[in-house]
Parts: structure tokens; C-alpha cells; sequence
């Protein structure tokens, strides 16, 4: 066994248990006793034990579900016995090889060079020239178990276990902290252990993969990483299995050079310069890492006190670790630099403190939920930049914690013992980064309607393309090397730190408020190198991360200070350097500014190259991002095209303002009974229009806009279906009349949305600014009526339920969708671009067609009103690819989707859903599943305080097209999850025609422009837009689709047709398997069949394809079988 | 095949492709001995077509009539009639018997010798005629979209003579319960006429969550008006039901749990 803490094993009898101890043991055999034993148990406990249980966790846990799910998720990471128990023999094996080692002394800087045959020594850039000091390696006499393999925090999620070998205090001498002294020496004793350990494992059967790696991704820490290699032999040891490698590190020891003169304020390189060394920079980064390498074991010992001290210590570190590593970050430079490590000492600042005063913001009786819940709320609520928070890890004298108001603006939590800034890995950005996540999943813990354990802890959600609305994708060129001097070195260390300053710097000021977070790391880094390396190989990649405030991102003009303010302005024109120019605003004040000409690019992404590019030599050729590629979105025929941003809603709203006309002027009309209201009840009124409505495009499907025209309360209405629609036609007659004289164009039309209602007519209005819509009137006899058809139906019950559904859809529930969606579009700035993006992609795939709009619109809604764990999209990339995200994971066999329609989770909107109103759909979601457990009849349930019934808009959908929904958004997300490219983006656009039994190529008249699209590759600027209606206006329309209607009407029940809403070239079919069986003959089967055996028929196929193709006649191009 | 289950087989040919028809003599209760059943006639079959049909195999038997099912054009696979499940006005006519089956029809002749010919030819074909159906195309999906207009004339007549006739069946049949509102029978009861009953929760599900909460919140602030902690048993049975209540409430989490586990549902992915 590796040697326990002399220190901690005669305290008392415990020890660190770095194998598993007797006590836990046990916990396992209570845990897992046989099935019928535990059963007879339970119900002789219940009172005693479950009680204690119940009542405890509902006082310290948010709720009992809540603990429950932790247990579960504990035991799901727990790192399993056997592998224990693997990795404590490997552990003993090693720990007898390293004593093993024989020492070696006094080699000059030439002597340790040549020592080594093959391998080379992982010297730190400068690599050392001539030195007058020596390089020995002597048995360290502190071998033991750190970090949180140590702890027993660790889980089963890709881990490592830290091993610290800390080098005998005789090798340094008191200024070796200066100038790399103490790394090279360490640098030596690290290639000289690894020398020996390659032969010593061979020979005692520990066959092992040897290579340096930067522990934590500082340069400065090389350690030996120790990885298992497969043999044959089976007297070898072997853990590969047990997922686990071990880092191998050389520490320092405790406390040998002066903790003073390592604070981040101070310097320890001296370069040679022409001014005095005091003026020399600090090197907070250098000092940090130098102390960091010999607090290994002192730091371990702090943390098991605060565990033992504190009984939900070790799962709240568990939580944490796993809360971190789903959203990417961990204690390494790159990602982010707060991981386990930072999560536990933190945690156990606040148990000795953390407030203004000193005051304790966790209680050592706290459950690790409630540690857990504290240390987020902590970073979430309280500025470790601006202030920062001051401990000391000295154990037993119980030092308090404060947090000091007065801060370095760097992320700062320091240990006044160690002299070590905990944070030192962190950057600016990475620290907002995790505050604004601890911000939001503050918000989650909080929620009380909701289980939110799955987006909290369960759901990885490190997918840049997710978590960012914009990604860019630098390669830093070679001559940005140039910029990095040796000031730079010494400050930064590496170049990429550097950079990554650098960069943020650039952008926080070029970007201001358009972007609420912008996130740098490198796009891939090598920890590892081989024992033949001084040091990791180098790339050059940098992400750039940038999360937007669809408030500001697309403005044209940056505003900087005003003219009189001579100072600001000086700043402001040597950032912006020529660009700026001085403009008058409305408000009489002049202000020095940026103007953007708008290119085929986000105004965001305009705006970072031109700042690179001034400030890092003409870099903006370098940078690459992908999300030009969703730009995809038909363009209008509108003469506005050319200066229109990607949200905006000038076309939707000429539209809104045509209905407003159109409904003061119905308002007035003199019927006999007066008008009450026209409501908006289509896409395009919502801004959810594929198409952007655009004046006379009568050939866009969505031409017709629906409005409800209600009157007057009334007791006339006939109390019978066909007499009432009629009485509504000749109401709507006469406002037809009295529309022809005021110039509109009017006709009738009648309505078959409403199946067996066949008297229903509609009136449609063309208006003299070229938009059509199409009215249709609801009484307050209607649902009466259609509730006792329900009530008198008997038989015909679930057939008449779905007429009344259907009524409900197109009356009342499509005007509380129109006014819902309608206020969050205006509020969601990217969500009428993202729906619309989507209704596109589903209508490449010929889904559209299949789904209500309403339906579509609210799923595509689900990022926007519940992001979990990610956040509110601010780009269509962003939007849509969450959409993908949710689809291919909803199990709607077992989960409900239920929607709180806000526009934000914050508590002062009275609108929310309540605990009792989320479980009332909740409810209607499991009774329905009740009758339909497997979702024959209906798959998607989508609830909401418009809708508790949560099948308004999806009663309707079948089975398979459900199942394709889920089935193509996994593909889809699949394959823009390993790139995301113009050439994938291309095909998942392309409908996957292979899957259907039949297609039939369809000759399509040209509809771009008379359905208001720029036809591709057409100049913008010379649009020639639409000015007027044809006389008959039917000669405008889709015929294919009128053939798809047609083909529905006779072969619906026997195949299912799909195809493109707009513009459709290409039919598929699917014949409904069960129509494809033998049948007993009887004359209500419904579909053409043809004589089989005796008084069987089966499906005549062949004939079926002959009268389609007579139906379709010149219609149809190519018949595919 | 000549024969399934009491019908004949009658194949026509449609472009080279065998169609099957099946028929046999209309009978039942509006039966007048001169009309044939069909199943499966091929799509948009109108009177036209029969006729030349009939041309073409038997010359001299002359179709009177031919009744499409009106679900032939329909989405729908079975009629539903919402005048009658709205309204007792509508009487039970004829109307409802001619909704026949998906792609049935009755054909009648002029008389039962027609009838005769045309069955017995039907009957002795040695080889599949061709079925007079015609191609169809844009120009008939045009057509379909100007039929959807319209005609406002039409309209305006269609709209007024059929109120007209509600109207009076509605004034007949108030004056009806008006009578028998006001008759008391033999044990001294009147009829009372109630609202039809609705069943808008039964298709959705429960709706006024709002309502519902705000009665609750009604009742929790008249009970506490009333002294519940009085006496010492009370304070007792309320503690009692406390936990019981909290027990409960475990119970239901801990087998969500174990469902949630069974379904793997805390693996981090």
C-alpha cells in the first residue's frame, strides 16, 4: 500500500482510506442484501426508520425526490469494488518500484543531459543553458495518495489518481524559486524516475505506457502520466479495464521557499532589461504554479479534515466535480481552471465563513445538497473578481473566512496560509463563464415546479455549438509570435495565455454589450508527449465562444462617448482607429461612433474581424466560423431585402399593420349584429411564416392569413350545426357586400378544416396593400353544439371527439397560440428566424406537411422558455441545433413536454405555472398513458397553460410520422455533432427518399417569385417587387398540392403521402403495413383489393399506381417504384 | 375467381392493370329489384363513366342512376352526421342510409330488364373490358381549386331557403314543448327541460387548474378561521396526519425512483 500520512494515521485510528475500509464494507452488504430478505425488512422498519428518512430529507433536501435521485446517482458513480481493489495492488506494486529507484548526485547541467539514452528531459521553456548548480536525484521519503482519488471523492467518470512523490528537502537551495531553478531541477528528477520506472515495471510484471503529461495543462508541471498495456501474460498486472490512469508527480516540499516572495504580486524571473528589476511585471502565473507543486498532501490533509468534520462533504464534492464536468470545465488552464480541487476548497472556505463579516455560509450540518446548493449560490451571487474571498487552510486554528470588497479584478480566492491564489488557473472570462452558469443553475435549484435533477447534473452540455450562439475558430498565423516578448513570457508563461488575453481584451471592448459572455480556449490541446520530448507538440486553434444579447448584437451603429467628453473619445478613436465618425442623433447629442455596412455575415462577426484586424496585423483572414451556413432562409421579394437583419420583422409587421387596418374597418361595418372582434389566427401574423409575408404572393402557401370574427353576444343563434353555419354565411355575405364597396376583394370559399361540418364557408379578403385574409366566424354556440354532438354520439364517440379537437384548434385554441406566440417572438428575437429555419429543415425532409403549425412552433419554443442546461438561444445555429438536441432525446413514451409560455423564469411574472397547474397536466399526461401506455394513438404531448390537455395540436399525428421526427432529428444532430460543415448541412437537408415504397417525381411549376423569394443567385438590389393580384387568383396556387389533397382523398387510409409544402417536386408514399395483409373480404375494407384465396383479398398494388398515375396525368414526371 | 362471399368478380382493365370490381343485386329495404351493389369501383366513377361502361358490355341496358358513396371523396372512412348529434329537428330520413361504404355504389337501371342484360352480361365476359376511366392532371386540380370559390348567387338561395325551412321546423317542434312542458302526468310530474350536458374535460382533460387552486386557497382560509389546535388531540391528530402525509409522499418518490432506475435514468450522459 502506498504509505499513509504519518500525521493523520496517529491522530486516531483513522487513516485516509485509500482502499476501501471495513466500515464501507458493510455499508455495501446492508445495501445489497438478498431480494427477500430486504422485503420482509422494509415492512417491519417502516414507522422507525423510513420516518426518520422522510422527515429529514424533506427538511434538508429540496424535496425527497430530489435526495433520492442523488442516491441513486451516487451509487451510479461510485468507482466499483473490483476496480478498488485492482488499483490497490497496482498501487502497492508501484509504490515498491519508485523505492527501488537508486539515487544519483551532483550531475552538471551537460552530465544530466548525456545521461539519458533515449529520453530527454522535460526542461521548461527557456531551456537551460549553463548552470551553476547541480542535478541529483535522491529516494523521496513522502510517497502518498493525493487528490481526489485520495479524498475518495473521486467517481467513475474518466479519472485519474494523483500520486505525489515530494523531492528530498536537501536538493534546494532558498533561491531556487528564482528563474526556473526549482523546475529544472525537478524537470531532472523527473526523467531520471521515469528512466528507471520503464525497466522496473517490465521486470516486475507491471506492464506500463509511460509519457510526460502537464498536469492540469501548466507547462511548468510535467509529471509522469502511467498507463496500463494489454499483455498476454498473465502474472502481469493490468488495469486498463478500470478505466484509470495514474499522474505520477514530483512535488516540492511544503513550505521551502519563502511564501512571501511567491505572492502574485511578485516578480521571479528576472529578465535582463534596461530598467530596474522592480519595475520587472509580477509573475502571478509562475509563483502560483511554484507553490501549487508543493501543496499536494498539505492540501490533502486540509480537505479530509473539512470531509470528516462535515458528513456531506464527500457527496457534495462528488456533485460538484460532476456538475463541472458536464458543462466542460475542470481544474485545468483550458477548461476553465476550476474543477474538483477549487469546488472542494471552496466548499470548505465557506464552512469556516465566506460572508461580509465573516459570517458561516455553510454549516457543517448541512446535506450535500444543501453544501452543493450554497457553493453555487455563493459564486453565483458573490463577485470573486471585483472582491475576493480570503481563508486560511492552517488546520485547527479555525481561521475565518472573509470576503474583502476590495479585490485585483482577477478571479481571486487565497489561502492566506499557503499564500496561494486558489483561482490562479482561471481567467477573466472563465470565471464570468462559470458565474453566469452558476447564475442559471441557481435559478434550476430553485425552481420548485419542475424536476430539474436532469438538466442540473445528469446532461452533458459541453457542445460549443450549444453553449454559444456564435463559434469562431481562429488559427492564430505564426508572426503573432512577434508580439510575444519576454515581458509577455514572463507575465503569461505561454503564448496561448497571452493570446487568449489578448483576444478578450479585443473583443470585450469591440463588442460591448452585444455579447453577454465570450469564452477563448484552444481547440485542442496536447497534455501528453512522449518520454523522446522536451515538450508537447503546439496548435494553433483557438474557439471563440460568443453568447449574444439579441437586444443589441445586430445593431448597425456602435455608439461611443459623447463628442464634448475629450478623453473617452481619444480611447474610443484609438480602438476603432479610422473607422470612427462623428453623427448627430435624434436627441441633439453628438457622439463619436462606428457605422457597419451589412454584409452577408452577422453585424457581430463584422465587427470582431475589423477590431482583429487593427489590432493583431491584419489576422481576420484567420478566423472561421460556420455560422454563415444557416443562413438559409428564403429571401423576400421585398425591396427592404438588401438592408434587413436575419431577425427582423419589418415584413410581419407590415403585415400586423394591414390586419389592424382590416379589423378597424370590419369593426365598423353595419351588420346586424355588431362585431365584437377579429383575432389574428395565422403563422405569419405570429412571425412563424416560412415565408416572410410579402405583398400580392398569393402563391405562398401561408398567403391566407386566418382571422376570428366574433360578434356581439347573442341568443339567436340556431341551436342546430348546419343552420348555424349558414346564419354565419349570410352574416358573412353581407360584410362581403359591404367590403366590395369599400375596395376590397372579396369571395367565399368554403371550408373543409372541420371534417363532417360541411357548411362552413369562409369569407377571404384581398386587400388593396396586396395581402389576403380569410375570416372566419365563431359564436358562443359553436362548442355547445360540438360538445353535445360529443354527448350524443355513442359509437361514434372518439371519431366525434377529434371533430371537436379539430374545432378547438381552429377557433379558441389557435387564437391563445397566436397571442402567446405573438408576444414571445417579440420578446425572443431569434426565435422567428429559428422556427421558421426548422419548418424549413422539416419541410426539406417532406415532414412539414404532417404536422399542425401550432405543433412545430412549440416544440420550437422549448429553447427558448427551458434551455437546460443550456441557455436562451441568440443565433438560428444555436436555436436549431437545441431543438435537434431536445427531439432526439424526448422519450415522448414516458415524458410529457410541458412549457411554461413566460418570458422569463424570474419569479415576478404571475403567468408562471404553478406547482398545482404543472401537476394537472402532469395528470392528463399520465391518465392518457394510462389508456395508451406505448403512444399508438397519440406519441407527442406537449402541455402548457394554453393547452393542459397537451394534445390540442398533436391528437392528429400518426405513429410513424412521430417516430420519424425523432428518428431524423437524431440523425440530423448526429452528423452536425461530428462537423458541422456546408457539405452536412446540405445533406441533412436532403430528404432520405430511399425510406419511402414508392416516390413519384411531380412537374412543379415555378412559384419563387409569385410566392414573394428572391430566386436564388439574383442581385438584391434589383428586385422588381409584385404589384397586383390576377384576376382569378387560383391560378396563382400550388396545383401539386391540390393533388396531394386529391391523392389523400382516395388512397389516404392505404399509404401515406408526403411531401414539400412549398415547392414541392417529389411525392413519397408508404403504404400502412397493416393494409398490407391478407384480408377477410368485406365491402367496407375501404381500399382497392383484389381477390386471393377463397374469401380473402389483398392490397392491388399495381392498379392503385395505375390511377394515380391517371389522377395525376401531366402532373406527374417520373413514377418511381 | 368468380365468386367471394355472395359477390360476384368483375375485373376491368385500367391501363393494362387488372381492376376488381365486386357486385351483386341491391337488396335490402329500399331494394327495387333493377339496382346492383358494387365494391371497389375505381376512383372518381361518376354516372358518365357507368354509362359508357354499360355501352361497352351490354348495349341496351340503360342506367337510370348511379350513387357514389360520399366517402369515396372523402379523408374520412365513416360518416358522421353532426345535424343529428346536434339537433333533434333533423328527422331521420333517407339521407343516412346512402352513406354506403368507401368505394361502393348502387347503380340503377331503367327497369328490371336493363337490369337483367347488364347483370347476366356482367356475369358472361370471357375477357377484361377497359373501364372508361379518362387522365386527369392540372387541369383538374384547377378546377378543384375554383370549385373551392363559391358562386355568391347560389349562395345567397341555398342560405335563405334552408334557414326558411329550420326556421319552421324550429318554431313546430318549440310549440311541441311548450305542449308537453305544460302537461302533468299521472304521478304529478312535469317534464323538465334541461341543457344538453357537456363533456368538454372528458376529451382534455382537466382544464381550470386556476379555478381550482384559488378554491383551495378559499377553503385553507375558512378552515383557518376555526380553531384546529384547541385541544390537545387535535394537535396530536394533526401531527399524525403530518407525517403520514410526509410518509406518503415517500412512499410515491421512492417507487418513481425505483421506476426511474429500472429505466436507467441516472446514468450522466
Amino acid at each position: 500500500m502506498v504509505k499513509r500520512d504519518k500525521a493523520i494515521d496517529e491522530e486516531d485510528d483513522y487513516s485516509i482510506p485509500i482502499i476501501n475500509n471495513g466500515t464501507e464494507q458493510e455499508d455495501q452488504e446492508v445495501d445489497e442484501p438478498p431480494v427477500k430478505k430486504q422485503k420482509k425488512q422494509n415492512k417491519q422498519q417502516l414507522t422507525a426508520q423510513d420516518i426518520q428518512i422522510a422527515r429529514e430529507t424533506a427538511d434538508l433536501f429540496k424535496s425527497n425526490i430530489f435526495k433520492l435521485q442523488i442516491d441513486e446517482l451516487m451509487r451510479e458513480l461510485k468507482i466499483k469494488k473490483s476496480h478498488e481493489d485492482k488499483m490497490e495492488k497496482v498501487l502497492r506494486r508501484l509504490h515498491d518500484l519508485i523505492k527501488q529507484v537508486p539515487s544519483i548526485e551532483n550531475l552538471s547541467l551537460q552530465q544530466a543531459e548525456q545521461h539519458f539514452k533515449k529520453l530527454v528531459i522535460p526542461f521548461p521553456d527557456p531551456k537551460p543553458s549553463k548552470l551553476n548548480y547541480r542535478f541529483s536525484y535522491i529516494p523521496s521519503e513522502d510517497i502518498s495518495l493525493v487528490g481526489s482519488y485520495g479524498l475518495k471523492t473521486g467517481c467513475n467518470q474518466k479519472s485519474s489518481i494523483e500520486i505525489a512523490l515530494t523531492m528530498p528537502k536537501e536538493l534546494f537551495q532558498a533561491k531556487d524559486y528564482l528563474n526556473y531553478r526549482a523546475f529544472y531541477k525537478k524537470a531532472f528528477y523527473l526523467a531520471y524516475l521515469a528512466e528507471h520506472l520503464i525497466t522496473l515495471s517490465k521486470k516486475n510484471n507491471l506492464p506500463l505506457k509511460i509519457s510526460y503529461h502537464y498536469l492540469n495543462g501548466d507547462v511548468l508541471n510535467p509529471v509522469l502520466r502511467l498507463e496500463s498495456i494489454q499483455t498476454e501474460n498473465p502474472d502481469d498486472l493490468i488495469f486498463n479495464k478500470t478505466k484509470f490512469n495514474i499522474n505520477l508527480i514530483v512535488a516540492f516540499p511544503f513550505g521551502i521557499f519563502d511564501a512571501k516572495k511567491l505572492l502574485p504580486d511578485k516578480n521571479c524571473i528576472r529578465v535582463q532589461t534596461e530598467t530596474e528589476t522592480e519595475s520587472l511585471p509580477p509573475t502571478p502565473l509562475y509563483n502560483s504554479s511554484l507553490i501549487t507543486q508543493s501543496t499536494y498532501d498539505y492540501y490533502l490533509k486540509y480537505l479530509y479534515t473539512m470531509k470528516r468534520s462535515t458528513e456531506g462533504f464527500k457527496d457534495a464534492c462528488v456533485l460538484g466535480r460532476l456538475w463541472l464536468q458536464q458543462r466542460g470545465f475542470d481544474s485545468s488552464v483550458n477548461n476553465g481552471g476550476f474543477g474538483h480541487f477549487e469546488f472542494a476548497i471552496l466548499m470548505s472556505a465557506l464552512l469556516n465563513g465566506g460572508g461580509l463579516q465573516g459570517n458561516k455560509i455553510l454549516l457543517h450540518g448541512f446535506s450535500s445538497y444543501q453544501l452543493f446548493k450554497g457553493v453555487i449560490k455563493y459564486l453565483a451571487e458573490i463577485d470573486l473578481s471585483k472582491g475576493y474571498l480570503s481563508f486560511s487552510s492552517l488546520i485547527g486554528e479555525n481561521i475565518t473566512s472573509k470576503y474583502k470588497s476590495d479585490g485585483f479584478n482577477v478571479p481571486t480566492i487565497f489561502d492566506k496560509n499557503a499564500k496561494l491564489n486558489i483561482l490562479w488557473k482561471m481567467t477573466s472570462f472563465s470565471y464570468l463563464k462559470l458565474k453566469q452558469l452558476a447564475i442559471q443553475n441557481l435559478d434550476l435549484l430553485n425552481d420548485v415546479v419542475k424536476d430539474r435533477f436532469d438538466a442540473i447534473l445528469l446532461q452533458k452540455s459541453d457542445y460549443d455549438a450549444m453553449k454559444y450562439d456564435i463559434v469562431l475558430n481562429f488559427s492564430a498565423p505564426d508572426e503573432l509570435y512577434d508580439l510575444f516578448g519576454p515581458l509577455e513570457k514572463i507575465s503569461y508563461i505561454t503564448f496561448d495565455n497571452y493570446l487568449k488575453n489578448k483576444l478578450f481584451k479585443i473583443l470585450t471592448t469591440a463588442l460591448g454589450d452585444r455579447a453577454t459572455s465570450i469564452d477563448i480556449r484552444k481547440e485542442k490541446i496536447s497534455k501528453t508527449f512522449a518520454l523522446n520530448k522536451r515538450k508537447a507538440s503546439n496548435y494553433n486553434n483557438f474557439i471563440i465562444g460568443l453568447q449574444l444579447n439579441s437586444e443589441e448584437c445586430d445593431k448597425l451603429v456602435t455608439k461611443g462617448p459623447n463628442s464634448e467628453d475629450k478623453e473617452a473619445g481619444l480611447k474610443f478613436r484609438s480602438f476603432w482607429g479610422s473607422k470612427v465618425s462623428l453623427r448627430r442623433f435624434k436627441d441633439g447629442s453628438v457622439q463619436h461612433c462606428v457605422v457597419w455596412n451589412l454584409k452577408d455575415e452577422p453585424v457581430v462577426l463584422t465587427i470582431i474581424k475589423s477590431a482583429l484586424d487593427i489590432h493583431l496585423q491584419d489576422v481576420s483572414q484567420h478566423v472561421a466560423t460556420d455560422v454563415g451556413l444557416f443562413e438559409r432562409l428564403p429571401t423576400p421579394l421585398l425591396p427592404t431585402a438588401a438592408n434587413q437583419v436575419i431577425t427582423s420583422l419589418v415584413s410581419f409587421t407590415a403585415l400586423r399593420n394591414s390586419f389592424e387596418n382590416l379589423s378597424k374597418t370590419i369593426t365598423n361595418l353595419k351588420l346586424p349584429l355588431n362585431v365584437k372582434s377579429l383575432l389574428p389566427a395565422s403563422s405569419s401574423l405570429r412571425y412563424t411564416s416560412l415565408l416572410q409575408p410579402v405583398p400580392f404572393a398569393a402563391s405562398n402557401p401561408d398567403f391566407w392569413n386566418d382571422c376570428i370574427l366574433q360578434f356581439e353576444t347573442s341568443t339567436r343563434w340556431p341551436d342546430e350545426i348546419s343552420a348555424l353555419e349558414k346564419t354565419k354565411t349570410a352574416f358573412l355575405i353581407k360584410a362581403s357586400d359591404l367590403l366590395n364597396d369599400l375596395g376590397f376583394t372579396t369571395f367565399l370559399t368554403k371550408d373543409d378544416s372541420i371534417p363532417f361540418n360541411e357548411h362552413i364557408t369562409l369569407l377571404n379578403i384581398l386587400t388593396p396593400d396586396g395581402y389576403g385574409f380569410r375570416i372566419r366566424v365563431l359564436t358562443e354556440r359553436d362548442e355547445i353544439l360540438y360538445l353535445r354532438a360529443v354527448a350524443n354520439s355513442e359509437k361514434q364517440k372518439s371519431l366525434v371527439q377529434e371533430i371537436y379537437l379539430k374545432f378547438n384548434q381552429k377557433t379558441q385554441g389557435v387564437i391563445k397560440h397566436t397571442r402567446t406566440i405573438t408576444q414571445l417572438a417579440q420578446h425572443f428575437h431569434f426565435y422567428s428566424p429559428t422556427v421558421r429555419f426548422f419548418k424549413q429543415w422539416l419541410d426539406s425532409q417532406l415532414l412539414l406537411s404532417h404536422f399542425n403549425d401550432e405543433l412545430i412552433e412549440l416544440i420550437a419554443l422549448k429553447p427558448f422558455v427551458d434551455p437546460a442546461p443550456y441557455s436562451v438561444p441568440h443565433s438560428i445555429e444555436n436555436g436549431f441545433l437545441q431543438i435537434l438536441n431536445f427531439l432526439s432525446n424526448w422519450n415522448w413514451k414516458e415524458d410529457p413536454l410541458i412549457l411554461d409560455l413566460v418570458k422569463s423564469n424570474v419569479d415576478e411574472f404571475n403567468d408562471k405555472l404553478t406547482i398545482q397547474a404543472y401537476r394537472v397536466i402532469e395528470t392528463n399526461f399520465e391518465t392518457l398513458r394510462k389508456s395508451d401506455p406505448s403512444g399508438i394513438k397519440t406519441q407527442l404531448f406537449i402541455g402548457s397553460k394554453d393547452d393542459p390537455s397537451g394534445i390540442l395540436w398533436s391528437h392528429d399525428l400518426t405513429l410513424p410520422i412521430s417516430s420519424r421526427l425523432t428518428a431524423l432529428s437524431r440523425a440530423a444532430i448526429t452528423l452536425l455533432k461530428q462537423n458541422i460543415s456546408e457539405h452536412n448541412l446540405d445533406l441533412i437537408f436532403t430528404p432520405a427518399l430511399k425510406d419511402y415504397d414508392f416516390t413519384i417525381n411531380v412537374k412543379s411549376t415555378d412559384l419563387t417569385t409569385t410566392s414573394g423569394i428572391l430566386p436564388p443567385n439574383t442581385y438584391k438590389n434589383l428586385i422588381q417587387p409584385l404589384t397586383s393580384f390576377p384576376d382569378d387568383i387560383t391560378t396563382r396556387y400550388d396545383l401539386i398540392q391540390e393533388f396531394i389533397k386529391q391523392l389523400n382523398t382516395k388512397f389516404g387510409n392505404t399509404i401515406i403521402f408526403s411531401s414539400k409544402k412549398f415547392g414541392a417536386n417529389v411525392i413519397g408514399g408508404i403504404f400502412v403495413p397493416s393494409n398490407l395483409t391478407k384480408k377477410k373480404f368485406r365491402v367496407n375494407l375501404g381500399y382497392n383489393v383484389k381477390p386471393d384465396t377463397k374469401d380473402e383479398v389483398v392490397i392491388n398494388k399495381d392498379v392503385i399506381f395505375k390511377q394515380i398515375h391517371l389522377l395525376g396525368g401531366n402532373l406527374i414526371e417520373k413514377f418511381n417504384v | 375467381m368468380k365468386e367471394i362471399k355472395g359477390f360476384s368478380i368483375l375485373p376491368v382493365q385500367i391501363e393494362s392493370s387488372i381492376h376488381y370490381i365486386y357486385y351483386k343485386k341491391h337488396e335490402g329495404k329500399n331494394s327495387d329489384n333493377k339496382s346492383i351493389f358494387t365494391f371497389n369501383l375505381p376512383i372518381l366513377t361518376n354516372l358518365l363513366i357507368i354509362k359508357k361502361f354499360y355501352q361497352e358490355i351490354a348495349i341496351g341496358a340503360i342506367v337510370e342512376s348511379f350513387i357514389d358513396s360520399k366517402l369515396s371523396n372523402y379523408i374520412e372512412d365513416s360518416w358522421v352526421n353532426l345535424s343529428k348529434l346536434t339537433s333533434d329537428l333533423i328527422k331521420d330520413d333517407d339521407d343516412d342510409d346512402l352513406i354506403i361504404p368507401k368505394n361502393c355504389g348502387i347503380i340503377s337501371f331503367i327497369d328490371s330488364s336493363s337490369f337483367n342484360l347488364a347483370f347476366n352480361n356482367m356475369k358472361k365476359l370471357n375477357k377484361q373490358p377497359q373501364w372508361p376511366i379518362q387522365e386527369y392532371g392540372s387541369s383538374y386540380m384547377l378546377k378543384k381549386y375554383q370549385q373551392e370559390i363559391l358562386d355568391k348567387e347560389n349562395l345567397i338561395n341555398e342560405v335563405s331557403t334552408e334557414l326558411e325551412i329550420f326556421n319552421n321546423l324550429e318554431k313546430e317542434s318549440i310549440a311541441q314543448l311548450q305542449q308537453q312542458t305544460q302537461l302533468v302526468d299521472e304521478d304529478g310530474f312535469t317534464l323538465v327541460v334541461g341543457k344538453h350536458s357537456k363533456t368538454k374535460a372528458g376529451i382534455l382533460g382537466k382544464q381550470k387548474f386556476i379555478n381550482k387552486v384559488e378554491n383551495e386557497k378559499k377553503i385553507q382560509k375558512q378552515k383557518k378561521k376555526e380553531h384546529s389546535d384547541f385541544y390537545k388531540f387535535q394537535l396530536r391528530q394533526q401531527k399524525k396526519e403530518e407525517m403520514n402525509q410526509l410518509l406518503t409522499k415517500f412512499k410515491q418518490d421512492q417507487q418513481k425512483i425505483e421506476k426511474m432506475k429500472q429505466k436507467k435514468r441516472f446514468k450522466p450522459y
